[in-house]
Protein backbone atom coordinates (compact mmCIF):
# COMPACT_ATOMS: atom_id res chain seq x y z
CA UNK A 1 0.00 0.00 0.00
CA UNK A 2 1.70 3.16 -0.94
CA UNK A 3 0.87 6.52 0.86
CA UNK A 4 -1.19 7.67 -1.84
CA UNK A 5 -4.47 5.82 -0.16
CA UNK A 6 -3.78 7.05 3.41
CA UNK A 7 -2.98 10.71 2.58
CA UNK A 8 -7.06 11.12 0.29
CA UNK A 9 -8.12 9.44 3.78
CA UNK A 10 -6.98 12.79 5.45
CA UNK A 11 -7.96 14.60 2.51
CA UNK A 12 -11.38 13.27 2.55
CA UNK A 13 -11.81 13.15 6.22
CA UNK A 14 -11.00 16.78 6.57
CA UNK A 15 -13.60 17.83 3.17
CA UNK A 16 -16.75 15.49 5.40
CA UNK A 17 -15.69 17.46 8.96
CA UNK A 18 -14.86 21.11 7.87
CA UNK A 19 -18.11 21.64 6.25
CA UNK A 20 -20.58 21.12 8.86
CA UNK A 21 -19.93 23.47 11.39
CA UNK A 22 -19.20 26.98 10.53
CA UNK A 23 -22.33 29.68 10.31
CA UNK A 24 -20.73 32.55 9.98
CA UNK A 25 -23.05 36.03 10.45
CA UNK A 26 -21.95 39.16 9.21
CA UNK A 27 -22.50 42.13 11.44
CA UNK A 28 -22.16 45.64 11.33
CA UNK A 29 -19.33 46.37 13.30
CA UNK A 30 -19.77 49.63 16.14
CA UNK A 31 -16.12 50.68 16.27
CA UNK A 32 -14.39 50.93 19.66
CA UNK A 33 -11.55 53.28 21.67
CA UNK A 34 -8.32 51.50 21.01
CA UNK A 35 -7.65 50.82 24.61
CA UNK A 36 -11.08 48.80 24.70
CA UNK A 37 -9.53 46.35 23.03
CA UNK A 38 -11.47 43.51 24.15
CA UNK A 39 -14.95 44.67 23.27
CA UNK A 40 -14.01 45.98 20.02
CA UNK A 41 -12.63 42.21 19.00
CA UNK A 42 -16.05 40.56 20.79
CA UNK A 43 -17.76 42.63 18.18
CA UNK A 44 -15.84 41.98 15.58
CA UNK A 45 -15.62 38.01 16.07
CA UNK A 46 -19.56 38.00 15.84
CA UNK A 47 -18.29 37.72 11.86
CA UNK A 48 -17.27 34.06 12.93
CA UNK A 49 -20.41 32.99 14.38
CA UNK A 50 -18.87 32.00 17.63
CA UNK A 51 -20.63 33.50 20.60
CA UNK A 52 -19.39 34.02 24.10
CA UNK A 53 -17.16 36.01 25.55
CA UNK A 54 -13.54 36.47 24.74
CA UNK A 55 -11.09 34.76 27.05
CA UNK A 56 -8.24 36.36 29.81
CA UNK A 57 -5.43 37.40 27.53
CA UNK A 58 -2.68 34.72 27.51
CA UNK A 59 0.92 34.44 27.49
CA UNK A 60 2.27 35.44 24.08
CA UNK A 61 1.21 32.62 21.66
CA UNK A 62 4.75 32.04 20.41
CA UNK A 63 6.51 31.57 24.12
CA UNK A 64 5.59 28.36 25.79
CA UNK A 65 5.04 27.99 29.19
CA UNK A 66 8.99 27.29 31.30
CA UNK A 67 9.39 23.81 33.40
CA UNK A 68 5.65 22.18 32.16
CA UNK A 69 6.62 19.16 32.86
CA UNK A 70 6.10 16.62 29.35
CA UNK A 71 3.43 14.23 30.97
CA UNK A 72 4.16 11.84 28.18
CA UNK A 73 5.30 11.63 24.41
CA UNK A 74 5.25 15.17 22.88
CA UNK A 75 7.02 17.12 20.50
CA UNK A 76 10.35 19.10 21.05
CA UNK A 77 12.19 21.67 18.61
CA UNK A 78 15.94 21.58 20.18
CA UNK A 79 16.06 18.98 22.31
CA UNK A 80 17.07 20.59 25.90
CA UNK A 81 20.32 19.60 28.19
CA UNK A 82 19.09 16.59 30.24
CA UNK A 83 19.40 17.07 33.81
CA UNK A 84 22.57 15.61 35.86
CA UNK A 85 22.67 11.94 36.24
CA UNK A 86 20.99 11.64 33.10
CA UNK A 87 21.02 11.76 29.10
CA UNK A 88 19.77 11.45 25.82
CA UNK A 89 19.41 8.60 23.73
CA UNK A 90 18.35 8.83 20.32
CA UNK A 91 17.00 7.11 17.49
CA UNK A 92 15.59 8.90 14.12
CA UNK A 93 13.57 11.40 15.54
CA UNK A 94 12.06 9.88 19.14
CA UNK A 95 14.59 10.52 22.23
CA UNK A 96 13.98 9.26 25.84
CA UNK A 97 16.09 9.91 28.70
CA UNK A 98 18.61 7.29 30.44
CA UNK A 99 20.18 7.35 33.62
CA UNK A 100 23.99 8.93 32.22
CA UNK A 101 25.79 6.00 33.41
CA UNK A 102 24.37 3.75 30.45
CA UNK A 103 26.57 3.22 27.79
CA UNK A 104 26.17 2.49 24.49
CA UNK A 105 25.95 -1.25 23.38
CA UNK A 106 24.56 -4.06 22.01
CA UNK A 107 21.57 -6.69 23.15
CA UNK A 108 22.90 -9.92 22.61
CA UNK A 109 21.63 -11.89 19.62
CA UNK A 110 21.52 -15.64 18.76
CA UNK A 111 25.35 -15.43 18.55
CA UNK A 112 25.65 -14.88 22.27
CA UNK A 113 28.29 -18.07 22.76
CA UNK A 114 30.95 -17.02 20.69
CA UNK A 115 33.11 -13.51 20.06
CA UNK A 116 34.63 -12.85 16.54
CA UNK A 117 37.68 -14.78 17.49
CA UNK A 118 35.54 -17.95 17.77
CA UNK A 119 36.59 -18.15 21.50
CA UNK A 120 33.60 -18.45 23.91
CA UNK A 121 32.59 -14.94 25.28
CA UNK A 122 32.76 -14.01 28.75
CA UNK A 123 29.43 -13.73 30.35
CA UNK A 124 29.90 -10.29 31.58
CA UNK A 125 28.40 -7.52 29.73
CA UNK A 126 29.44 -4.73 32.17
CA UNK A 127 26.67 -2.38 33.00
CA UNK A 128 23.68 -1.06 31.64
CA UNK A 129 23.43 -0.14 28.31
CA UNK A 130 21.23 1.57 25.08
CA UNK A 131 20.99 -0.49 22.30
CA UNK A 132 20.03 0.86 19.27
CA UNK A 133 19.20 -0.58 15.71
CA UNK A 134 22.17 -0.41 14.24
CA UNK A 135 23.06 -2.87 12.11
CA UNK A 136 25.13 -5.18 12.90
CA UNK A 137 26.60 -8.76 11.37
CA UNK A 138 25.42 -12.00 13.49
CA UNK A 139 27.74 -14.86 13.26
CA UNK A 140 25.75 -17.92 12.05
CA UNK A 141 25.92 -20.13 14.61
CA UNK A 142 23.74 -22.22 16.93
CA UNK A 143 24.30 -21.48 20.50
CA UNK A 144 22.28 -24.03 22.66
CA UNK A 145 19.55 -22.35 24.78
CA UNK A 146 20.72 -22.18 29.11
CA UNK A 147 17.32 -21.82 30.48
CA UNK A 148 13.86 -23.01 29.92
CA UNK A 149 10.89 -21.13 29.72
CA UNK A 150 11.86 -17.44 29.33
CA UNK A 151 10.01 -15.43 27.22
CA UNK A 152 10.47 -14.35 24.24
CA UNK A 153 10.83 -10.66 24.82
CA UNK A 154 13.83 -11.62 26.76
CA UNK A 155 15.74 -12.57 23.99
CA UNK A 156 17.70 -15.82 22.77
CA UNK A 157 20.93 -14.93 25.23
CA UNK A 158 20.28 -16.68 28.66
CA UNK A 159 19.28 -14.93 32.12
CA UNK A 160 22.29 -14.46 33.72
CA UNK A 161 24.06 -11.94 30.47
CA UNK A 162 20.92 -9.99 31.32
CA UNK A 163 21.64 -6.36 32.28
CA UNK A 164 19.02 -3.18 32.65
CA UNK A 165 18.82 -1.71 29.42
CA UNK A 166 16.69 -0.18 26.80
CA UNK A 167 16.31 -0.72 23.18
CA UNK A 168 15.28 0.97 20.69
CA UNK A 169 14.07 -1.25 18.01
CA UNK A 170 11.72 -1.33 15.06
CA UNK A 171 8.63 -2.89 15.81
CA UNK A 172 6.62 -5.68 14.49
CA UNK A 173 8.59 -8.55 16.08
CA UNK A 174 7.19 -7.71 19.69
CA UNK A 175 4.10 -6.53 20.82
CA UNK A 176 3.60 -4.02 23.69
CA UNK A 177 3.40 -4.78 26.70
CA UNK A 178 5.04 -5.87 30.42
CA UNK A 179 6.64 -8.80 31.35
CA UNK A 180 8.12 -10.44 33.75
CA UNK A 181 10.58 -13.29 34.56
CA UNK A 182 12.65 -14.54 37.50
CA UNK A 183 13.85 -11.07 38.64
CA UNK A 184 13.62 -9.18 35.43
CA UNK A 185 10.53 -7.09 34.22
CA UNK A 186 10.36 -6.02 30.13
CA UNK A 187 8.35 -2.74 29.03
CA UNK A 188 7.60 -2.56 25.50
CA UNK A 189 5.95 0.56 24.28
CA UNK A 190 5.52 2.01 20.44
CA UNK A 191 5.90 5.25 19.70
CA UNK A 192 5.26 6.01 15.63
CA UNK A 193 8.04 3.92 14.28
CA UNK A 194 10.18 3.21 16.95
CA UNK A 195 9.40 0.47 20.26
CA UNK A 196 10.93 1.01 23.16
CA UNK A 197 12.21 -1.64 25.02
CA UNK A 198 13.21 -1.29 28.62
CA UNK A 199 14.85 -3.81 31.12
CA UNK A 200 14.61 -3.56 34.66
CA UNK A 201 15.52 -6.01 37.48
CA UNK A 202 13.12 -5.48 40.14
CA UNK A 203 14.95 -6.15 42.74
CA UNK A 204 17.03 -2.99 42.10
CA UNK A 205 15.49 -0.34 44.28
CA UNK A 206 15.81 2.74 41.39
CA UNK A 207 14.43 0.85 38.73
CA UNK A 208 11.16 2.11 39.47
CA UNK A 209 12.23 5.75 38.86
CA UNK A 210 14.44 5.07 35.84
CA UNK A 211 11.22 3.69 34.24
CA UNK A 212 9.36 6.79 35.16
CA UNK A 213 11.68 9.04 33.97
CA UNK A 214 12.22 6.55 30.35
CA UNK A 215 8.20 6.96 30.37
CA UNK A 216 7.79 10.60 30.73
CA UNK A 217 10.97 11.92 28.95
CA UNK A 218 10.16 10.11 25.83
CA UNK A 219 8.99 12.46 23.10
CA UNK A 220 9.92 13.46 19.03
CA UNK A 221 12.59 15.86 18.38
CA UNK A 222 13.78 17.94 15.14
CA UNK A 223 17.70 18.90 16.46
CA UNK A 224 19.00 16.99 19.14
CA UNK A 225 21.00 18.06 22.00
CA UNK A 226 24.30 17.33 19.97
CA UNK A 227 23.18 20.09 17.64
CA UNK A 228 22.24 17.43 15.05
CA UNK A 229 18.38 18.11 12.89
CA UNK A 230 16.58 14.43 12.64
CA UNK A 231 16.75 15.11 8.44
CA UNK A 232 19.96 16.41 6.48
CA UNK A 233 20.91 16.50 2.68
CA UNK A 234 23.33 13.72 2.81
CA UNK A 235 20.71 11.00 3.85
CA UNK A 236 20.03 11.06 -0.12
CA UNK A 237 20.76 7.93 -2.02
CA UNK A 238 23.75 9.74 -3.76
CA UNK A 239 26.17 11.59 -2.73
CA UNK A 240 25.17 15.56 -2.51
CA UNK A 241 27.31 18.79 -1.99
CA UNK A 242 26.79 21.29 0.57
CA UNK A 243 24.01 23.54 -0.62
CA UNK A 244 25.72 26.86 1.04
CA UNK A 245 29.35 26.52 0.60
CA UNK A 246 31.86 27.60 2.33
CA UNK A 247 36.04 27.30 2.34
CA UNK A 248 36.60 25.56 5.48
CA UNK A 249 40.43 26.56 5.14
CA UNK A 250 39.03 30.04 6.44
CA UNK A 251 37.71 28.69 9.66
CA UNK A 252 39.94 29.85 11.96
CA UNK A 253 38.51 27.91 14.71
CA UNK A 254 35.22 26.18 16.20
CA UNK A 255 33.65 26.23 19.07
CA UNK A 256 32.78 22.93 18.87
CA UNK A 257 31.63 20.36 16.21
CA UNK A 258 28.56 17.99 15.79
CA UNK A 259 28.85 15.20 13.99
CA UNK A 260 25.68 13.73 12.70
CA UNK A 261 25.57 10.54 11.45
CA UNK A 262 22.08 9.59 8.81
CA UNK A 263 20.72 6.56 7.16
CA UNK A 264 20.68 6.93 3.26
CA UNK A 265 18.23 4.10 2.52
CA UNK A 266 15.26 5.80 4.09
CA UNK A 267 14.73 8.82 1.51
CA UNK A 268 14.48 12.42 1.99
CA UNK A 269 11.55 13.10 4.30
CA UNK A 270 11.89 10.52 6.78
CA UNK A 271 13.60 11.28 9.80
CA UNK A 272 16.98 9.42 9.17
CA UNK A 273 19.53 10.74 12.23
CA UNK A 274 20.64 7.01 13.63
CA UNK A 275 23.64 8.92 15.95
CA UNK A 276 25.21 11.69 16.69
CA UNK A 277 27.89 13.24 19.48
CA UNK A 278 29.72 16.67 19.52
CA UNK A 279 33.45 17.09 19.59
CA UNK A 280 34.68 19.91 22.06
CA UNK A 281 37.97 21.66 22.90
CA UNK A 282 40.92 20.62 22.12
CA UNK A 283 39.85 17.49 20.25
CA UNK A 284 37.79 19.78 18.08
CA UNK A 285 40.95 21.67 17.24
CA UNK A 286 42.40 18.82 16.08
CA UNK A 287 40.16 17.37 14.44
CA UNK A 288 39.60 21.16 12.22
CA UNK A 289 43.00 21.30 11.82
CA UNK A 290 43.47 17.66 10.18
CA UNK A 291 40.43 18.61 7.99
CA UNK A 292 42.00 21.43 6.53
CA UNK A 293 45.45 20.08 6.35
CA UNK A 294 43.90 17.07 4.15
CA UNK A 295 45.27 16.44 0.15
CA UNK A 296 42.66 18.02 -2.08
CA UNK A 297 40.44 15.99 -4.37
CA UNK A 298 38.69 13.75 -2.03
CA UNK A 299 38.70 9.71 -1.97
CA UNK A 300 39.80 7.35 -0.78
CA UNK A 301 37.33 5.74 -3.29
CA UNK A 302 36.83 1.82 -3.95
CA UNK A 303 38.59 0.74 -6.76
CA UNK A 304 36.35 -1.96 -8.40
CA UNK A 305 32.69 -1.68 -8.07
CA UNK A 306 29.56 0.28 -9.48
CA UNK A 307 29.73 3.37 -9.40
CA UNK A 308 26.00 3.90 -8.32
CA UNK A 309 27.48 1.72 -5.15
CA UNK A 310 26.37 4.57 -2.87
CA UNK A 311 27.32 3.72 1.00
CA UNK A 312 23.97 3.02 3.58
CA UNK A 313 25.05 6.24 6.04
CA UNK A 314 26.92 9.28 5.63
CA UNK A 315 27.65 11.82 7.91
CA UNK A 316 27.24 15.49 8.49
CA UNK A 317 29.74 17.60 10.33
CA UNK A 318 28.50 20.36 11.58
CA UNK A 319 30.78 23.48 12.53
CA UNK A 320 29.95 25.72 14.88
CA UNK A 321 31.65 29.11 14.93
CA UNK A 322 31.53 32.78 14.52
CA UNK A 323 28.03 32.53 15.84
CA UNK A 324 26.99 30.66 12.91
CA UNK A 325 26.82 26.90 11.60
CA UNK A 326 28.47 24.96 8.08
CA UNK A 327 28.13 21.55 7.25
CA UNK A 328 30.37 19.28 5.95
CA UNK A 329 29.32 16.14 3.96
CA UNK A 330 31.43 13.31 4.91
CA UNK A 331 31.25 10.37 2.92
CA UNK A 332 33.30 7.07 3.71
CA UNK A 333 31.20 3.77 2.36
CA UNK A 334 30.55 4.70 -1.45
CA UNK A 335 32.41 3.65 -4.23
CA UNK A 336 33.38 7.07 -5.43
CA UNK A 337 33.09 10.01 -3.54
CA UNK A 338 34.43 9.35 -0.25
CA UNK A 339 35.76 12.40 1.64
CA UNK A 340 35.10 15.67 2.89
CA UNK A 341 32.90 18.30 0.90
CA UNK A 342 32.22 21.62 2.28
CA UNK A 343 30.51 22.82 -1.47
CA UNK A 344 33.70 24.06 -2.54
CA UNK A 345 36.49 21.88 -2.15
CA UNK A 346 37.21 17.91 -1.52
CA UNK A 347 39.07 16.64 1.18
CA UNK A 348 40.67 13.06 1.65
CA UNK A 349 39.56 10.96 4.72
CA UNK A 350 43.00 10.71 7.23
CA UNK A 351 43.06 9.01 10.01
CA UNK A 352 43.43 12.16 11.95
CA UNK A 353 40.19 13.60 10.71
CA UNK A 354 38.19 10.28 10.29
CA UNK A 355 38.73 7.99 13.19
CA UNK A 356 37.93 10.89 15.69
CA UNK A 357 34.48 10.75 14.30
CA UNK A 358 33.40 7.45 15.20
CA UNK A 359 32.50 6.97 18.91
CA UNK A 360 29.91 6.40 21.07
CA UNK A 361 26.55 6.52 19.01
CA UNK A 362 28.17 7.27 16.01
CA UNK A 363 29.41 3.91 14.29
CA UNK A 364 30.42 2.72 11.12
CA UNK A 365 30.55 -0.78 9.63
CA UNK A 366 33.53 -0.43 7.60
CA UNK A 367 34.58 -3.37 5.07
CA UNK A 368 37.01 -1.53 3.11
CA UNK A 369 40.35 -1.61 4.46
CA UNK A 370 41.66 1.33 3.13
CA UNK A 371 39.16 3.10 5.33
CA UNK A 372 39.34 1.21 8.60
CA UNK A 373 43.30 1.46 8.25
CA UNK A 374 42.18 5.73 8.30
CA UNK A 375 38.65 5.85 10.43
CA UNK A 376 38.78 3.00 12.91
CA UNK A 377 39.21 3.67 16.25
CA UNK A 378 42.52 3.46 17.96
CA UNK B 1 -25.53 41.12 14.56
CA UNK B 2 -25.49 44.58 15.64
CA UNK B 3 -23.48 45.63 18.42
CA UNK B 4 -25.00 47.14 21.99
CA UNK B 5 -25.67 51.03 22.87
CA UNK B 6 -21.88 52.77 22.98
CA UNK B 7 -21.73 55.57 20.70
CA UNK B 8 -19.53 55.38 17.75
CA UNK B 9 -16.26 57.25 18.12
CA UNK B 10 -13.74 58.75 15.78
CA UNK B 11 -12.22 54.61 14.89
CA UNK B 12 -8.87 53.64 16.00
CA UNK B 13 -9.41 50.09 14.88
CA UNK B 14 -7.80 49.74 11.54
CA UNK B 15 -10.39 48.91 8.69
CA UNK B 16 -8.70 46.37 7.18
CA UNK B 17 -8.53 44.04 10.48
CA UNK B 18 -12.19 44.30 10.06
CA UNK B 19 -12.06 42.87 6.54
CA UNK B 20 -9.43 40.41 7.08
CA UNK B 21 -12.04 38.84 9.78
CA UNK B 22 -14.35 39.00 7.78
CA UNK B 23 -12.88 37.60 4.54
CA UNK B 24 -10.77 35.10 6.89
CA UNK B 25 -13.17 34.37 9.85
CA UNK B 26 -14.75 31.23 8.65
CA UNK B 27 -12.07 29.54 7.14
CA UNK B 28 -10.00 29.98 10.50
CA UNK B 29 -12.52 28.54 12.31
CA UNK B 30 -12.81 25.12 9.90
CA UNK B 31 -8.98 25.44 10.76
CA UNK B 32 -9.38 25.15 14.41
CA UNK B 33 -12.25 22.58 14.47
CA UNK B 34 -10.35 20.95 12.50
CA UNK B 35 -7.42 20.92 14.30
CA UNK B 36 -9.40 20.30 17.72
CA UNK B 37 -12.04 18.64 17.25
CA UNK B 38 -13.51 20.23 19.59
CA UNK B 39 -16.69 22.13 19.94
CA UNK B 40 -14.40 25.24 21.00
CA UNK B 41 -13.62 26.41 18.21
CA UNK B 42 -14.54 29.27 18.13
CA UNK B 43 -13.26 30.43 21.21
CA UNK B 44 -9.66 29.61 20.43
CA UNK B 45 -9.97 31.34 16.89
CA UNK B 46 -11.10 34.32 19.23
CA UNK B 47 -8.32 33.90 21.49
CA UNK B 48 -6.22 34.37 18.31
CA UNK B 49 -7.57 37.37 17.04
CA UNK B 50 -7.36 38.86 20.57
CA UNK B 51 -3.97 38.62 21.01
CA UNK B 52 -3.31 39.53 16.90
CA UNK B 53 -5.43 42.87 17.46
CA UNK B 54 -2.52 44.73 19.76
CA UNK B 55 0.34 43.46 17.11
CA UNK B 56 -1.72 44.01 13.64
CA UNK B 57 0.26 47.39 12.44
CA UNK B 58 3.24 45.09 12.50
CA UNK B 59 1.47 41.91 11.55
CA UNK B 60 0.06 43.77 8.78
CA UNK B 61 3.41 45.09 8.01
CA UNK B 62 5.35 42.29 7.76
CA UNK B 63 2.24 39.87 6.02
CA UNK B 64 2.72 37.44 9.24
CA UNK B 65 -0.91 37.95 10.29
CA UNK B 66 -2.18 34.24 8.74
CA UNK B 67 0.21 32.55 10.07
CA UNK B 68 0.97 34.40 13.28
CA UNK B 69 -3.19 33.74 14.29
CA UNK B 70 -2.99 29.70 13.13
CA UNK B 71 0.08 29.47 15.47
CA UNK B 72 -2.11 31.24 18.32
CA UNK B 73 -5.24 28.79 17.53
CA UNK B 74 -2.90 25.25 17.81
CA UNK B 75 -0.69 27.01 21.09
CA UNK B 76 -4.21 28.06 22.76
CA UNK B 77 -5.85 24.15 21.59
CA UNK B 78 -2.32 22.81 22.82
CA UNK B 79 -2.08 24.92 26.41
CA UNK B 80 -5.80 23.86 26.78
CA UNK B 81 -5.03 20.38 25.69
CA UNK B 82 -2.39 20.25 28.31
CA UNK B 83 -4.57 20.92 31.32
CA UNK B 84 -7.41 18.69 30.83
CA UNK B 85 -5.61 15.52 29.57
CA UNK B 86 -5.37 12.86 32.30
CA UNK B 87 -1.72 12.05 33.35
CA UNK B 88 -0.95 8.43 33.70
CA UNK B 89 1.85 6.96 36.04
CA UNK B 90 3.97 4.13 34.79
CA UNK B 91 2.87 2.01 37.84
CA UNK B 92 -0.77 2.25 35.99
CA UNK B 93 -0.10 1.03 33.28
CA UNK B 94 -1.12 -2.71 32.37
CA UNK B 95 -0.59 -5.45 30.21
CA UNK B 96 -1.74 -5.02 26.94
CA UNK B 97 -5.58 -6.31 26.29
CA UNK B 98 -6.98 -6.66 22.75
CA UNK B 99 -9.80 -4.57 23.14
CA UNK B 100 -13.56 -5.31 20.85
CA UNK B 101 -13.40 -4.54 17.63
CA UNK B 102 -15.70 -2.19 15.61
CA UNK B 103 -19.17 -2.96 15.38
CA UNK B 104 -19.31 -5.14 11.74
CA UNK B 105 -22.61 -4.10 10.50
CA UNK B 106 -21.24 -0.80 10.49
CA UNK B 107 -18.84 0.19 7.31
CA UNK B 108 -15.78 1.87 8.76
CA UNK B 109 -14.20 4.12 5.42
CA UNK B 110 -10.84 5.11 5.15
CA UNK B 111 -11.96 8.77 5.97
CA UNK B 112 -13.45 7.80 8.95
CA UNK B 113 -9.76 5.78 9.93
CA UNK B 114 -7.80 9.30 9.26
CA UNK B 115 -10.67 11.30 11.30
CA UNK B 116 -10.34 8.86 14.52
CA UNK B 117 -6.28 8.90 14.01
CA UNK B 118 -6.14 12.85 14.33
CA UNK B 119 -8.12 12.71 17.59
CA UNK B 120 -4.90 10.62 19.14
CA UNK B 121 -2.14 12.94 17.65
CA UNK B 122 -0.19 15.73 19.42
CA UNK B 123 -2.13 18.85 18.57
CA UNK B 124 1.18 20.35 16.69
CA UNK B 125 1.03 17.38 14.82
CA UNK B 126 -2.61 17.33 13.74
CA UNK B 127 -2.36 21.32 12.61
CA UNK B 128 0.51 20.18 10.25
CA UNK B 129 -1.57 17.28 8.57
CA UNK B 130 -4.60 20.18 8.34
CA UNK B 131 -2.64 22.02 6.75
CA UNK B 132 -1.13 20.05 4.60
CA UNK B 133 -4.08 17.89 3.24
CA UNK B 134 -6.93 20.24 3.49
CA UNK B 135 -4.42 23.53 3.17
CA UNK B 136 -2.46 22.46 0.93
CA UNK B 137 0.57 23.85 2.25
CA UNK B 138 3.72 23.76 1.55
CA UNK B 139 6.16 22.30 4.18
CA UNK B 140 8.12 25.75 4.43
CA UNK B 141 4.40 27.41 5.05
CA UNK B 142 3.73 24.76 7.35
CA UNK B 143 6.98 25.47 9.23
CA UNK B 144 6.32 29.25 8.91
CA UNK B 145 2.74 28.79 10.46
CA UNK B 146 3.56 26.58 13.76
CA UNK B 147 7.36 28.29 13.87
CA UNK B 148 9.24 24.79 13.83
CA UNK B 149 12.05 23.83 11.17
CA UNK B 150 10.66 21.93 7.89
CA UNK B 151 12.46 18.95 8.85
CA UNK B 152 9.79 19.03 11.74
CA UNK B 153 7.43 19.50 9.68
CA UNK B 154 7.96 17.07 7.09
CA UNK B 155 8.33 14.56 10.19
CA UNK B 156 4.79 15.59 11.48
CA UNK B 157 3.01 14.58 8.41
CA UNK B 158 5.22 11.52 7.13
CA UNK B 159 4.98 10.18 10.65
CA UNK B 160 1.12 10.62 10.75
CA UNK B 161 0.51 8.90 6.97
CA UNK B 162 2.65 6.05 8.21
CA UNK B 163 0.35 5.56 10.93
CA UNK B 164 -2.86 5.83 8.76
CA UNK B 165 -1.28 3.32 6.57
CA UNK B 166 -0.72 0.89 9.02
CA UNK B 167 -3.98 1.19 10.17
CA UNK B 168 -5.49 0.57 7.12
CA UNK B 169 -3.16 -2.29 6.07
CA UNK B 170 -4.34 -3.63 9.49
CA UNK B 171 -7.94 -3.45 8.33
CA UNK B 172 -7.26 -5.03 4.89
CA UNK B 173 -5.59 -7.85 6.82
CA UNK B 174 -8.62 -8.12 9.37
CA UNK B 175 -10.86 -8.15 6.57
CA UNK B 176 -9.64 -11.52 5.02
Amino acid sequence: MTDDRAEQAFRDAFAQHAEDRVTPRLPVVRRRRRWSVVAAVVAVLALVGGGGIVAALQEDPVTRPANEPAPGPESTDVLPAAPDGWRWATWHDVAVQVPASWRDGGEPKEDWCADWSGLPKSDVRPGPYVSRPVPMVTLSIACHAEDEGVPEVFGPAPLRMMRPHLTLAEPGALSDGETSHRGWSASLRTFGDIQLRLYLADADPASARIARRVHASTRTFSTDDHGCDVTSPVQAEAPVRPAEAFDVATVARVDSISVCQYDRLLGLDAPALMGSRRVEGAEADALLAAIQAAPLGGGPDRRSCPEDAYGDDALAVRLHHDGTTDDLHMYYDSCRGNGYDDGISRRELTAGNCSALFDGPVVALVYMSELHRRCGRR
Amino acid sequence: METAEEPSVTSEVPLDFETWVSARGPALQRFAHLVTGASDAPDLVQEALSRAYPRWAELARTDTVEAYVRRSIVNASVSGWRKTRRLVAVEDTEPHVRTAGPDPAVAVTDADHAWRLCAELPVTQRAAVVLRFYEDLSFAQIALILDCPESTARSHVHRAVAALRARLEQENTDDR
